[in-house]
């Protein structure tokens, strides 16, 4: 019978995993309170060179000057240990010990020691959060129960704020997945698959800021008679016309905000696609073109109901970040032209309105929006555990 | 392979580059005076060590440093300024708008002070995320000292969240409120203070080629007739008279257009309207707001008045307006007037934007400022706006850099710049004597009957920083067609009484 | 019938049973070099801008540049020098490597367990456990900022470097879980099952299976995450703070351009400046996608 690599005795040398990841959690801690020190860098770098005699840096250290860069260095260097090293140790450490467990404790337990570190920052970090905005919708400025706050929905500007996140939702969800599958799909076919896959990517690299930078530089507009400084409309006065102020005009001004999402995101849909693409199995590939597949239908028929998993994840997430789309409205049109979203109003309202229970109620909205994608993502989970 | 090579390369330059990163960053070890600033002791402006502002006696090229003498009539002050500076070495951080020009000119008008008392002020520059950040720290428990406000409204706001502390109890109130008689009232609540006035704005003027007028033999005008009948000669004569801005782009598009209707209802109604119209005794569907409007679209919407028409309005960002006027070095302006406050020139001047350079424009010679011209001769009132410094954090040393910028001395060096006015009213007039900007607006300050306070800061939130602009915005990209339903949109906003 | 100890190992690279039919079509091939100059084309807006004399960047089209390329003085480099020389940059950008890496490589391995887990071992409340993370996706960040800063006051963590990491993270944890498992999920599942068959336990298939053969899927996620914590401006100044030894590149360049908005010629510069460190580690990560894919799918 195959087994895992054991040594003949079992016994003493089952712990020592057990032990070194306990010993490695000892120096963890260690290190974590080094890091909880605002000043641990510096501390601990001076420390050392006092270790090493050299008192005049140890001293400078404190003071807040000297080699604070090696200081700072040090401490990533520490954060990392700790938590790349740290949390690998505690994962192995604990598994190990789990492992040791009856089956049945074992097999309790464990998914919880593999996912509760996740679950623990996720809950700090973002349920709370979460839930104290969702109780905040229902309060007044007092602490009192009120729907009050739900109010702001039945403002007038609201349907309009409301149309446009659809906007959003449709056609920049819409397009990214396409053009991304598109992408993905060519390139796959092509030599330079890397130089293209790079150049599609590029914009992600650039900031939300620089890319503001840019697109101001497609549409910008210029009075007439002036030299365009947008390329889009330097174009369009080429051809004879008049120049359009792209940003001002409802509400062709969604679209071309769109469109700067649009370029951002299919690169990583793109980036998805392409590496499930390139997991799809040889042979299914082969026997469809033994059937006689063209190119096109293999691609449609073949790889994309297998990347179905794929999709839907870039689908999703594409989805959510155009319902919570905030910088570029922002950015560009501050909302100002009829292309108002939830998330720019909800900012409105916590900063400049100083109207935190109807900025809840939004953020309350947006996660009941949220829902159905959710529903959609339960049903692809499930399905895929069954099938396998 | 190729892709090596050019992954080499690339790192390279990447190594290069952190080379003289570094290199640069060595050379300078502390921060410098530009942008955020830790001010220690040394600092361009604050060579001169002072302990009362006593004239240095070395010859007339170093200044006076600007810190006030002792006795001050200020506690906390009076003992940071004592030969035995007790704060010596504590730090007070103070978050702030202003960075660039801005930035360096805070930073140096507090230098000298923290020269004099050894108190190291940590500016905190954020720029336009200034709101949120500020915002974020105070509720999330984490404020700076202080914080610099260019809008009455928030304060108020965190004072009714209890977050701000009372300055009537950190200073002097008798003091605070005698030396700041315009802008106090705005932050008083009752007894309560919440805010020390630090710097004034005068809004009512115009921007204007001086030189180019002269050539052309147009005259300043005096009065809003003079005005209109300058704009039509100015068309008849073949360009635009005015470069107008919304103010854009992005979430600041609509300020520009505000203060053209808090201008014109000034100059209409008088001031005791104008603050009923702040409180909303009058409403904005009121016949005189109304017809504000309609003389603020005269300007903007008559056919050929406005360089771009109503679409540059709209899409023009508020840097640029003023570009066509520096055609052929203002030799043929493409457009003549810009109404926009004292601040805006040189450093927005097309040349000084683009090489960081100082303009080689003068102002008072080759471009200039007019008061806006009175509309009604009985309501000759100017309109202002100021910086207001919120204190979140009581320590007897914050004490003293709060009371200290509530002296003269506390905008000296700024004012040195030739580009700020103190709100304080014993602030010596001979400090902005020979700077062309203060001296117009002190003229206009003086001569106006009364001043009115930027109306859109003062009203509450969801009007005067929402609606109120974007409503006009949408008003203006309609050509001015769609009054009536910008009007009661605007009041429809309004909040109900608390 | 006792087969000696057999460990186990990963899968061994396979060529690729498939070629890929080269594009012979011309139009085919037109499309892609059109795509790809139509995408570039903003970045190279961006790019000849940021070359260019600040005086020309408001008054003509960045394109009338490249039809008289040869005309030298329109060409400069000063802005570049200018961003680069100014104070404080290469502090930022030591400040920018110290908080990105260790919120790029936290995440990730804690995403990694936690994805294999939704993936692959079964337990209760799984499905809506996930659902959940998925949904946090929606949570917009400036509803987080105060609460957690409330949270970081009383802890001493503000400020400090180590709050940075764990809010980064916190925030980065369910998209890199969501993709995470997305890739894991579709591994073959008989090369679990005769990994079970050999007794192996789940850590040992983790390590050993699952890890390697998601190095794709960990390349794509480190990028993403670290694209987004290298350009992040608000996290930074809430959490670390405003001070000036802690500041990051995006807030240092954000300072230099000037509080009423638009040096564009320095903003072009620093845009592109802040582009390179993110770039390299996307070339760098490209060669393990190439590698990681030519594993394929994997005979057991």
């Amino acid at each position: 019978m195959a087994v895992v690599a054991r040594t003949e005795s079992p016994g003493l040398s089952r712990f020592v995993l057990p032990i070194a990841g306990l010993i490695g959690l000892g120096l963890c801690v260690g290190g974590l309170l080094v890091l909880l020190d605002p000043q641990g860098g510096a501390n601990l770098l001076a420390s050392i060179y006092d270790a090493l005699g050299n008192t005049a840096g140890a001293t400078d250290l404190r003071n807040g000057s000297g080699d604070q860069v090696i200081a700072k260095l040090l401490l990533a260097v520490i954060a990392l240990a700790v938590g790349v090293g740290g949390i690998w140790l505690l994962f192995i450490g604990v598994g190990s010990l789990v492992s040791l467990l009856q089956a049945k404790w074992r097999d309790r337990i464990l998914p919880w020691v593999f996912a509760g570190p996740a679950l623990a920052l996720l809950a700090v970090f973002l349920v709370y959060p979460a839930a104290g905005t969702v109780l905040r919708s229902f309060q007044n400025d007092l602490g009192q129960f009120t729907l009050a706050n739900f109010a702001v929905m039945i403002e007038p500007e609201f349907t309009q704020i409301l149309r446009n996140n659809v906007i959003w939702l449709i056609v920049g969800t819409g397009a990214s997945v396409v053009l991304g599958l598109i992408f993905a799909g060519l390139f796959d076919r092509i030599r330079r698959e890397s130089l293209a896959k790079t150049i599609v990517f590029l914009p992600l690299a650039i900031s939300l800021v620089g890319a503001s930078v840019i697109w101001g530089f497609v549409y910008a507009w210029q009075p007439a008679g002036q030299p365009q400084i947008g390329l889009l409309n330097a174009i369009v006065v080429a051809f004879g016309g008049e120049p359009i102020p792209w940003l001002q005009t409802s509400p062709i001004n969604i679209i071309c905000e769109i469109v700067i999402l649009v370029w951002l995101q299919t690169g990583f849909a793109m980036v998805v696609f392409s590496a499930s693409i390139k997991g799809v199995s040889g042979e299914v590939i082969e026997a469809a073109r033994l059937d006689g597949a063209s190119e096109r239908q293999l691609f449609v028929r073949v790889i994309v109901p297998m990347i179905r998993g794929s999709i839907v994840t870039v689908a999703t997430t594409i989805a959510i970040i155009t319902l919570k789309i905030f910088d570029i409205v922002y950015v560009t049109t501050g909302g100002r032209f009829n292309d108002d979203v939830v998330a720019n109003r909800m900012f409105q309202e916590i900063f400049q309105f100083f109207e935190e229970g109807r900025a809840s109620a939004l953020a309350t909205l947006l996660f009941v929006a949220v829902l159905p994608v959710m529903y959609i993502n339960l049903r692809n989970f499930r399905r895929q555990q069954a099938q396998g | 392979m190729a892709k090596r090579l050019w992954t080499t390369s690339v790192l390279a330059v990447v190594v290069m580059m952190l080379v003289v990163a570094c290199g640069a960053s060595s050379t300078s070890p502390s921060p410098a005076a530009s942008a955020a600033a830790s001010v220690p002791a040394a600092s361009a402006a604050a060579s001169v060590p002072a302990a009362s502002a006593a004239a240095s006696a070395a010859a007339s090229a170093k200044p006076a440093a600007a810190v006030p003498k002792v006795p001050t009539g200020y506690v906390e002050l009076d003992k940071a300024l004592g030969a035995d500076k007790p704060f010596n070495g504590k730090t007070v951080s103070i978050q702030t708008q202003w960075i660039g020009g801005e930035g360096t000119n805070f930073a140096a008008s507090v230098a000298d002070f923290a020269t004099a008392t050894g108190i190291k002020i940590q500016i905190d520059s954020i720029g336009s995320s200034h709101e949120v950040v500020l915002k974020t720290r105070i509720d999330g428990g984490k404020p700076p000292d202080l914080a610099m406000l260019a809008q009455p409204t928030p304060i108020l706001a965190y004072a009714a969240a209890g977050k701000v502390q009372d300055v009537a109890k950190l200073m002097d109130p008798k003091k605070l409120s005698d030396e700041h008689p315009a802008t106090i009232g705005l932050v008083t609540q009752g007894a309560q203070i919440w805010g020390v006035p630090y710097k004034a704005d005068v809004k009512s003027t115009i921007w204007y080629p001086i030189k180019a007028f002269e050539a052309k033999g147009y005259k300043v005008p005096a009065t809003w007739d003079e005005l209109i009948a300058l704009s039509d000669k100015i068309v008849a004569d073949g360009t635009n008279p005015w470069c107008v801005s919304a103010g854009g782009p992005g979430a600041a598009t609509g300020w520009q257009l505000t203060d053209w209707v808090e201008e014109v209802v000034l100059k209409t109604k008088g001031l005791a309207y104008y603050n009923d119209w702040i409180s909303h005794k009058v409403t904005f569907q009121d016949p005189g707001i109304k017809d504000a409007f309609a003389k603020v679209g005269k300007i903007l919407f008559t056919d050929k008045y406005v360089f771009g028409g109503n679409t540059a309005i709209v899409a023009t960002d508020q840097k640029t307006p003023m570009d066509p006027m520096f055609t052929d070095d203002l030799a043929n302006p493409k457009c003549w007037m810009q109404k926009i406050p004292t601040w805006y020139g040189p450093d927005f001047f097309p040349d000084q934007r683009a090489s960081g350079q100082p303009s080689k424009y003068i102002i008072g010679t080759d471009v200039g400022m007019f008061p806006f011209p009175t509309i009604d001769p009985a309501q000759n009132n100017a309109e202002g706006s100021a910086d207001t410094l919120m204190v979140l954090v009581d320590r007897p040393e914050v004490r003293a850099v709060a009371q200290f910028l509530a002296t003269p001395e506390g905008v000296q060096n700024w004012i040195r710049a030739g580009s700020a006015i103190s709100t304080n009213s014993t602030t010596p007039a001979d400090w902005y004597a020979g700077a062309y900007k203060l001296k117009v607006a002190a003229e206009i300050a003086n001569k106006a009957a009364g001043i009115g306070f930027d109306a859109s800061d003062l009203m509450p939130g969801k009007v005067g920083a929402g609606t109120f602009w974007t409503q006009t915005v949408q008003w203006v990209n309609s050509g001015g067609t769609n009054t009536d339903a910008v009007l009661k949109a605007i009041d429809d906003s309004w909040p109900p009484t608390q | 019938m006792t087969a000696p100890a057999r460990p186990i190992e990963a899968p061994q690279a396979r060529v690729a049973p498939w070629r890929p039919a080269f594009l012979r079509s011309v139009p085919l091939r037109l499309s892609v070099l059109f795509i790809c100059f139509l995408w570039t084309l903003p970045t190279l807006g961006l790019l000849v801008t940021s070359v260019r004399d600040p005086k020309n960047i408001t008054t003509s089209g960045w394109w009338t540049a490249l039809l008289h390329p040869f005309e030298a003085n329109q060409w400069t480099l000063s802005n570049y020098q200018t961003v680069i020389s100014s104070d404080g940059m290469g502090d930022a950008f030591i400040n920018s490597l110290i908080v990105t890496i260790p919120s790029v490589a936290i995440p990730i391995t804690i995403a990694a367990f936690a994805a294999y887990a939704f993936a692959w071992i079964p337990f209760r409340g799984r499905g809506i456990l996930f659902t959940i993370v998925v949904a946090l996706l929606v949570v917009p960040i400036q509803m987080s900022l105060i609460p957690i800063l409330q949270i970081y006051a009383a802890g001493n963590l503000y400020g400090s470097f180590l709050g940075i990491w764990l809010a980064h993270t916190g925030f980065g944890l369910p998209l890199a879980i969501f993709l995470l498992y997305n890739f894991i999920s579709q591994l073959p599942r008989d090369l679990f099952e005769s990994a079970a068959i050999d007794g192996a336990t789940h850590l040992q298939t983790f390590i050993r299976l699952v890890l390697p053969l998601s190095i794709p899927a960990l390349g794509a996620i480190a990028i993403f995450q670290f694209l987004w914590v290298w350009n992040d401006l608000l996290v930074a100044l809430v959490f670390l703070g405003p001070g000036a030894e802690v500041r990051v590149l995006p807030t240092a360049l954000y300072n230099l351009i000037g509080s009423r908005g638009g040096s564009w010629h320095l903003l072009t510069a620093g845009a592109f400046i802040t582009m390179v460190v993110p770039l390299l580690v996307f070339l760098l990560l490209q060669r393990a996608f190439v590698r990681g894919i030519l594993a394929g799918s994997v005979k057991s």
